[in-house]
């Protein structure tokens, strides 16, 4: 078998033994039939003892789980220790807190992969298969359906509408009523702009439009809208939700089908020299539902009174509901979480049954994925309520005692009022860079980036400069709060200046740029954001942060790709 | 090796012989767009439909004159063309993609090699196949 | 027929070493061509098949996503960078990677003036 061996060179003090053996005699055998046909040559399964089964196993767990581990345990010691020297009494319960980051850890680890394993492969089938079989009116209302579907079960958003029991009717009439007798037209509107920024999105994949006009003109009606909505009382507020909504209606469930259909629909119908591969659209998901939600603004501006709204208020202010068994944790984050994804699943699976007929390979590793994906929304979530979102609104009730000038509950600070001011500066920063980091948004997106680069461009030459720019902007966000300013007012020119920038960045940078705008805000950063910003901005919940965010993320990466120009991969490219 | 009657391969009409030999040319140029202007360029000057592409990222290589290696840190982007030839066109068709590398790249950042073919299938489509469309 | 003076200078003795590694690992290995004297490498990603399918249910624990590099080397090189990648690449490791030579009849690059020049005294 051996045909000599021979001591021909040595590396680093270990001799090299180098042996030749003919590959003829490791492979298998094949046989044929009596019409000289080959019997296809099934390889036996492989059976793995014990031992190297847990190697495997071990390996293959460890690669997913330290990830998000490295990200959520320091942020939870940051909230714990920051609660021990500011918050009296410091921290209520650290079991629970313990137990929570583990879920949250783990819930991420499985989410991850459940989009990787299988809601990612089956959009890209999907997109793949779709154009192929359908002219392209068949194309669009199934795409239609699916953006639709996927903003209406989005579990982020949510969080926002829960918080609405804190606005008041009197001071704020037209969000007061969008978040209550409104709110289903608020979701139908955003879900239906959803929805066409799909469609739009799939008339790029296929006509290959350059993404530079397309974004820059998608962007002027937010802006004109918002800068209409300064004239009108009360809608002004309404303009601070819209760009929220914009921020969180793509959750991580929705924004992987997107970019997997994406990703389907341009290897299916493009020519190959697109640089985007499917990216720069999910900021087009983004923009719609801010354009939608101040449409509808206006539109109850035209229809509904001031005082009517005010008179509702004052008849509904008067009940208070006992929540039902579902909305209480953990039924409902488990609700929120099957409602997320296994709609959406089952749409996809129906479409390739009945309609596609299409026979799909390796299903078996599909439907694992997706069945990951669901326990790890729900440990995610429930999770977030034990740990991070439960500090979080101890943090939401300190930072309203502190604010008030006399101190609500009487207590006087152990601080000067400036060491209070500069923690709670440090305290966003850290929510707004660490959750960043462990959205798994934004984790998925980087991984799609690095794909289709080849590895030009790392997930991590996305993620940090994403996260540095949430971390500033929550740390402005702050800084806009704590003298009751209205973020809204910084949006625009920020706005403005991303808009400059856009023009002047490579079209692959501006790609990524704005779609990691829409992926952060998610699971993770939202109860965390949404504590700090509902406690600095009272009545108003601090509507406009989580754009802020966005708009930041945006910023910063844009800067990084003119900053690399002739540098870093992409922006080669013209 | 084994004198079990099953495994000796039977008589058949068409042998491996059958098919000609042939080259695998290989160019590595930046990723800005040339890679699709060869292959059409392949096509209509060569009648040539066996050529492919895909990206990739690249790694050193003499970018500036002199030789020294250029950025071996975060990789640069770029593209891989092949394309199988019969053996008698080889030499024409890898000195074409030279000249047009060659011309169109100032420092280099471009290689271009041929490796042999023991077997090659003939790939023709149908006469009359029209173009595909830009949209 | 062209006018302009163009010559291309071709490249003998040139081989390619391919190796496919797990995804990740792709740049250990242009490291270790690098430091055996390779002058580049090429990089793309690529998802393999074979072992998923016969291990049964623990088969989700397989990556299937590969880096394919490709080094261009002198012959004379080609021995000490197959080695020193072999080694440093661990693909002694089952489930590590594997790697192959293809020799090239020839190959083209922009080589500098002084350097042909050189070689040509």
């Amino acid at each position: 078998m051996n045909r000599g061996n021979r001591l021909y060179s040595s590396f680093g003090g270990v001799s090299i033994v180098s042996r030749h053996v003919s590959y003829n005699l490791l492979s298998p055998r094949i046989r044929r039939d009596i019409k000289g046909r080959i019997v296809p040559y099934v390889a036996p399964e492989v059976k793995l003892n014990f031992k190297d089964g847990y190697r495997l196993l071990k390996s293959y767990v460890a690669n997913r789980f330290w990830g998000p581990f490295k990200v959520v345990v320091p942020v939870a010691v940051f909230l714990v220790v920051f609660q021990s020297i500011f918050l009296q009494p410091p921290v209520r319960d650290l079991g629970n807190m313990a137990l929570g980051v583990c879920a949250v850890v783990v819930g991420l680890m499985l989410l991850l992969e459940g989009l990787r394993m299988g809601v990612s492969p089956m959009g890209e089938i999907l997109g793949n298969t779709l154009p192929k079989k359908w002219p392209m009116m068949g194309v669009l209302p199934v795409v239609f359906m699916l953006g639709l579907g996927s903003a209406l079960t989005e579990p982020t958003w949510r969080v926002l509408l829960n918080s609405g029991d804190r606005v008041t009717a009197e001071a704020t009439p037209y969000l007061y009523a969008l978040l209550h007798g409104w709110s289903e037209w608020l979701i139908l509107v955003s879900g239906i702009s959803v929805g066409l920024a799909w469609v739009l999105a799939t008339l790029q994949w296929f006509h290959g439009w350059h993404l530079k006009p397309v974004i820059m003109s998608a962007a002027v009606p937010p802006f004109v809208l918002t800068v209409l909505a300064w004239f009108f009382p009360h809608v002004k507020e309404v303009a601070a939700l819209a760009w929220d909504m914009g921020a969180l209606v793509l959750g991580p469930v929705g924004m992987t089908v997107m970019l997997a259909l994406g990703r389907g629909m341009v290897s299916a119908v493009g020519r190959g020299n697109e640089t985007a591969q499917g990216l720069g659209m999910i900021a087009l998901a983004a923009m719609l539902p801010v354009t939608g939600v101040l449409g509808l603004a206006f539109i109850m501006v035209a229809s509904v009174p001031v005082s009517s709204i005010v008179a509702d208020a004052a008849v509904i202010g008067t009940q208070i509901i006992e929540p039902p068994w579902y909305a209480v944790t953990p039924w409902i984050e488990l609700g929120l979480a099957v409602g997320a994804v296994v709609p959406l699943m089952i749409f996809i699976m129906l479409l390739f049954r009945f309609i596609l007929q299409e026979q799909v390979r390796g299903v078996g590793i599909l439907v694992y994925g997706v069945v990951l994906s669901i326990p790890g929304l729900i440990l995610l979530n429930v999770g977030m309520t034990l740990s991070l979102s439960y500090s979080g609104s101890e943090l939401h009730s300190w930072l309203i005692t502190r604010l008030s000038p006399a101190g609500v509950d009487g207590t006087v600070s152990r601080f000067a009022p400036g060491v209070e001011v500069a923690g709670i500066f440090v305290l966003a920063w850290v929510i707004g860079f660490a959750a960043t980091l462990a959205e798994p948004g934004l984790n998925i997106l980087g991984s799609h980036v690095e794909r289709h680069s080849h590895g030009v461009l790392r997930a991590r030459t996305l993620r940090f400069p994403v996260a540095f720019g949430a971390g500033c902007s929550s740390v402005a966000g702050v800084g806009i709060l704590l003298p009751g300013l209205d973020p809204v007012a910084f949006l625009l020119p920020l706005w403005l200046l991303l808009l400059l920038l856009t023009w002047m960045a490579p079209e692959g940078w501006i790609a990524m740029a704005w779609d990691s705008g829409g992926v952060i805000p998610g699971p993770v950063t939202v109860p965390l954001m949404l504590a700090l910003g509902t406690g600095l901005g009272g009545g108003m919940l601090g509507l406009g942060l989580f754009a802020l965010m966005a708009l930041g993320s945006i910023l910063a990466l844009l800067l990084v790709g003119l900053w690399g120009r002739g540098t870093i991969g992409w922006s080669e490219i013209s | 090796m084994s004198n079990d009657p099953e495994n000796t391969l039977p008589d058949r009409g068409t042998s491996l012989m059958d098919y000609p030999r042939g080259k695998l040319i290989t160019c590595l140029v930046p990723d800005n767009g040339m890679a699709v202007m060869l292959i059409v360029a392949l096509k209509e000057r060569h009648q040539l439909l066996t050529a492919d592409f895909h990206r990739c990222r690249g790694y050193g290589g003499a970018r500036e004159p002199g030789g020294t290696s250029g950025d071996w840190g975060c990789g640069t982007p770029m593209c891989v063309v092949t394309v199988v030839v019969g053996d008698d066109r080889a030499e024409e068709v890898f000195e074409f993609l030279g000249a047009m590398v060659s011309s169109r790249l100032r420092g280099g950042n471009a290689i271009i090699h041929q490796g042999r073919l023991s077997h090659v299938t003939r790939f023709e489509l149908p006469v009359g196949v029209p173009d595909e469309q830009e949209k | 027929m062209t006018t302009s003076e163009r010559t291309i200078t071709f490249l003998t003795d040139v081989q390619l070493i391919t190796c496919i590694v797990q995804s990740g690992l792709g740049d250990i290995i242009v490291k270790a061509a690098r430091e055996a004297g390779a002058q580049g490498a090429t990089i793309f990603f690529a998802r393999g098949s074979g072992v998923r399918e016969r291990l049964g249910v623990l088969g989700v624990a397989v990556e299937v996503e590969k880096e394919v590099v490709n080094i261009v080397v002198a012959s004379d090189q080609m021995e000490a960078v197959f080695d020193h990648v072999y080694l440093t690449g661990q693909l002694d490791t089952p489930g590590m990677g594997f790697m192959y030579v293809t020799p090239l009849e020839k190959a083209a690059t922009y080589i500098p003036k002084e350097v042909v020049d050189r070689l040509e005294q």
